[in-house]
């Protein structure tokens, strides 16, 4: 399409799709955003090949969603900065790593183990792909780690959340609204809240610095109750570590909080911080009583430390920057 | 001229990342096509050590399409893991939701993903979309947006997040439906049965009496006579959240029917060095290769041929009418699986309304908290796409230590090869192959609304100091395949 309007490309990563789904599922602001933009690229919806993407010399706004996990994630992530001149990173995976970031520090001792066991594999019987097939058949590789767009450029504006809640994706819709009119939005936008989900969760006890955690139990031992506070249940919840902005879906839904919108601001380690908070509210009344041995068992409960505080994050977690600098050492 | 390669990529109106490879030979001739699934995710590794009543929300970002699929089919695994069956009423509610999720996921697919090919085959590529789409029928487009909302917040009154929701726990759901939320339900569904009667009255008017489709539904390369795998309940009536398993062959005689814990006597998978993706199969075939003979397929016209019939009433009807149309089952016609997602958006829509109809869904009994663990589960559901099977064991601190997904895209792997091998030799005649014929070979793989992110949530990663490895076992653990990559630069 020859048109003088603006071009916009939406570029993959490693995704699931729902990125994509939670953009179609704004209707019509979205309907607006593909007729005033001339959409080139999104190959969920349209029919734009890389080959176009790669012969553009300019395109004005990229939204990338997903990890990069292959190469070819690697390579769409750079030609975007290049090219493009707002760079959105969309969505959790794109922002910090997502779930499929939690694939970042998988030991080799860890597989060696997973070579005993597994799934319903057998042997491969058409192995013999003529040699000049193989060259058409090259699959990209995978990158060395599971990263954030953020962590290889630099975007211009970021949308947490996995994915995305729909009124983040509006305020989106808008930013790309007044960029056809010439405003650039600041750089390194976030589209979420500074402070944190128990801000504006309606279960926050009235005094949060006076929480008091019972004990510390798992979802099959405790069936949540609808109208408390998950900590004040011992229902881990991430909710004091984890920005706002989602319209706290998951506690409406009876969940935990599971950190989806990425860490509050100003906090290096959210591990560290939540650990450390949690740990006074458990001691709360009871420090003499339960002493550091009662409290380490305790913690003991906390049986994924990995999987819980880092679930969305852990490619850009500190824990995971100080193995990668032992790593490269 | 000497032989070449033609490459699509990346194949587009699908979910996920996918190359087509097509040989030719010196007179131009297909010699052999492969559909690639370039993406990669790695699930079933970090799944592992974590605690297993988090997987149903960890896994359903598997797939962002799939999500409640994934949810459930997890969920299920980790009842069973825990020994406990939900509660009836908790079982209920989790069918209703994902009644909602079905149709979400097979009207995206249809109006955004598939429709341009059928009502825009005349279109130029550059609209030939849901953006062409709201030129020429904004009619059809306005009801499908009215559907995002609409379906947006009857999942969000479930799961409180409309994709990858948070809404189980072992032996149940975390939420009880309020007679606020039946209230408020009870005019979405309603308006929602408008508008999928809508979108199937309009496929029966419109596409389905167009040449262009008929040429395909009706053409010998778009059909494959396979095997058909799919969930059937206790009378073999059509069933996404549970039952039995079913196979037939492509007669259409039962092979075999089989509860979810029995699946891998019944299916294995096979690997290939181009493509993330795996090739499940049935093991009392064997692996065979892309021969249609001996591949099985799954999804939605899966589902209506292993089915006896269909419980609710417009969704018979309109079941009976393309069996009549087609010629009685099994259907092998590829293109008919775009007609059975809308007979099934049908029947999820007349199934929300009787379960509204049934005062039991506001019971106060959603989760059961007693029963004796077995330390491993298997849970199938039906996703949009087909079968879906995941698989834990755990240690007896319920720490997840074995994990297994087979998902319906992989299922529908071979078949999509051996079709596209069909469709790419009887459409591509020469070297000169204009973006027309290239189309009608993808409109072939998005018949099976492929959905990549799922299809290769598997294999296990091995970071070494070169790179990264894929390493690929059988099922003794014998290392057959080591796949070896190289590390970009990291900044
Ligand atoms: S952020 Fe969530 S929804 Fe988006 S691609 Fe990642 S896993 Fe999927
Ligand atoms: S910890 Fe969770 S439940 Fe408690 S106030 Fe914070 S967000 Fe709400
Ligand atoms: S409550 Fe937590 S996990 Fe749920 S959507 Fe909000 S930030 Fe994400």
């Amino acid at each position: 399409m020859s048109s003088n309007k603006p071009k916009l490309a939406i570029v993959y990563g490693s995704v699931c799709g729902g990125c994509d789904v939670s953009l179609v599922n704004v209707g019509e602001p979205l309907a607006d955003l593909l007729t005033n933009y001339d959409v080139i690229y999104w190959s969920i919806a349209l029919d734009g090949k890389l080959h176009t993407l790669e012969k553009l010399e300019r395109i004005d706004v990229a939204i990338y969603m997903g990890p990069i996990r292959t190469e070819l994630n690697m390579k769409l992530a750079k030609l975007i900065r290049e090219k493009a001149d707002l760079v959105v990173a969309y969505g959790t995976c794109a922002v910090y790593g997502g779930i499929p970031g939690l694939g970042a520090l998988i030991k080799p001792s860890t597989l060696v183990e997973t070579m005993k066991s597994t799934v319903t594999t057998t042997p491969g019987s058409e192995k013999v792909v003529k040699s000049m097939e193989k060259e058409g058949l090259k699959i990209p590789p995978l990158t060395n780690q599971c990263l954030p767009l953020s962590v290889v450029v630099e975007p211009d504006v970021l949308v947490p959340g996995c994915p995305p809640a729909v009124e983040n994706v509006e305020k989106l819709i808008d930013i790309l609204k007044k960029y056809l009119r010439g405003e650039k939005p600041v750089k390194g936008l976030m589209l979420a809240e500074p402070r944190s989900l128990c801000e504006e969760c309606p279960r926050r006890p009235k005094d949060m610095s006076k929480l008091v955690i019972p004990n510390i139990y798992r979802l099959h031992e405790a069936v949540p109750k609808e109208d408390k506070c998950f900590l004040e249940q011992g229902i881990l919840c991430l909710g004091p570590i984890t920005r706002a902005g989602c319209g706290h879906r998951c506690i409406k839904a009876n969940m935990p909080c599971a950190g989806c919108m990425g860490p509050v601001q100003r906090v290096d380690d959210v591990g560290l911080k939540f650990l450390s908070s949690l740990a006074s509210a458990l001691l709360a009344d009871k420090e003499k009583e339960l002493g550091e041995e009662g409290l380490a068992k305790l913690l003991d409960k906390i049986v994924d430390p990995q999987g819980l505080f880092y679930r969305y994050t852990l490619p850009t977690s500190y824990l995971t920057k100080l193995v990668l600098k032992r790593l490269r050492k | 001229m000497s032989r070449r390669t033609i490459t699509i990529e990346p194949v587009t109106r699908i979910e996920g990342e996918v190359k087509v490879a097509i040989f030719l030979n010196e007179r131009g001739e297909v010699e052999r096509a492969y559909y690639q699934v370039v993406e990669f995710r790695g699930y079933e590794e970090f799944c592992k050590n974590r605690p297993v009543e988090d997987l149903p929300r960890i896994t359903s970002t598997v797939c962002g399409v799939c999500s409640w699929a994934h949810h459930l089919a997890s969920a299920k695994a980790v009842d069973a893991l825990y020994g406990r069956k939900p509660t009836e009423t908790a079982a209920k509610l989790r069918e209703f939701g994902y009644q909602a999720h079905i149709i979400d996921s097979h009207l995206l697919h249809f109006v955004v993903l598939s429709l341009p090919d059928f009502a825009l085959s005349d279109a130029p590529p550059e609209l030939r979309n849901i953006a062409g789409l709201l030129r020429r029928n904004p009619e059809l487009v306005k009801k499908f947006i009215e559907s995002r909302k609409i379906l947006r917040n009857i999942e969000e009154t479930f799961g409180g997040k409309a994709i990858h929701p948070a809404f189980v726990l072992p032996g149940g759901v975390s939420k009880k439906l309020t007679r606020d939320d039946v209230d408020k339900l009870s005019k979405l569904c309603k308006d929602l049965l408008d508008i999928t009667t809508y979108i199937y009255e309009y496929f029966i008017d419109r596409i389905l009496k167009s040449k262009n489709f008929n040429e395909l539904l009706y053409n010998e390369a778009y059909r494959l006579r396979t095997y058909y795998i799919g969930l059937v309940d206790n009378n073999n009536y059509l069933n996404f959240y549970d039952g039995f398993v079913r196979i037939i062959d492509s007669k259409g005689r039962e092979v075999t029917k089989f509860e979810a814990d029995k699946y891998t006597d019944y299916i294995a998978e096979h690997a290939e060095d181009w493509s993330y993706s795996k090739f499940p199969y049935l093991k009392s075939l064997g692996w065979r290769g892309f021969v249609e003979e001996y591949i099985c397929r799954a999804g939605p016209l899966a589902r209506l041929n292993v089915a006896d019939d269909i419980s609710t009433e417009r969704a018979r009807e309109a079941y009976k009418y393309m069996v009549e149309t087609l010629g009685g089952k099994p259907i092998h016609n590829t293109i008919a699986y775009h007609w059975s997602r809308l007979i099934e958006c049908i029947h999820a829509s007349e199934k929300m309304i009787e379960f509204l109809n049934d005062d039991s869904i506001l019971r106060e009994d959603i989760v059961n908290t007693s029963g004796s663990p077995r330390y491993e589960g298997v849970g199938i559901v039906e996703a949009p796409r087909g079968l879906l099977v995941h698989h834990y064991q755990a240690d007896e601190n319920f720490i997840a230590r074995e994990v297994n997904i087979i998902t319906p895209t992989a299922i529908n792997n071979a078949a999509i090869n051996a079709e596209l091998q069909k469709v790419a030799s009887t459409l591509i005649k020469g070297f000169e192959v204009p973006e027309k014929i290239l189309n009608l070979v993808e409109t072939s793989i998005r018949a099976y609304d492929p959905c990549n992110a799922c299809a290769t949530h598997t294999l296990s990663l091995l970071s070494s100091r070169g790179g990264i490895t894929v390493l690929i076992y059988d099922n003794e653990g014998r290392l057959i395949e080591k796949l070896h990559s190289k590390p970009p630069r990291l900044r």
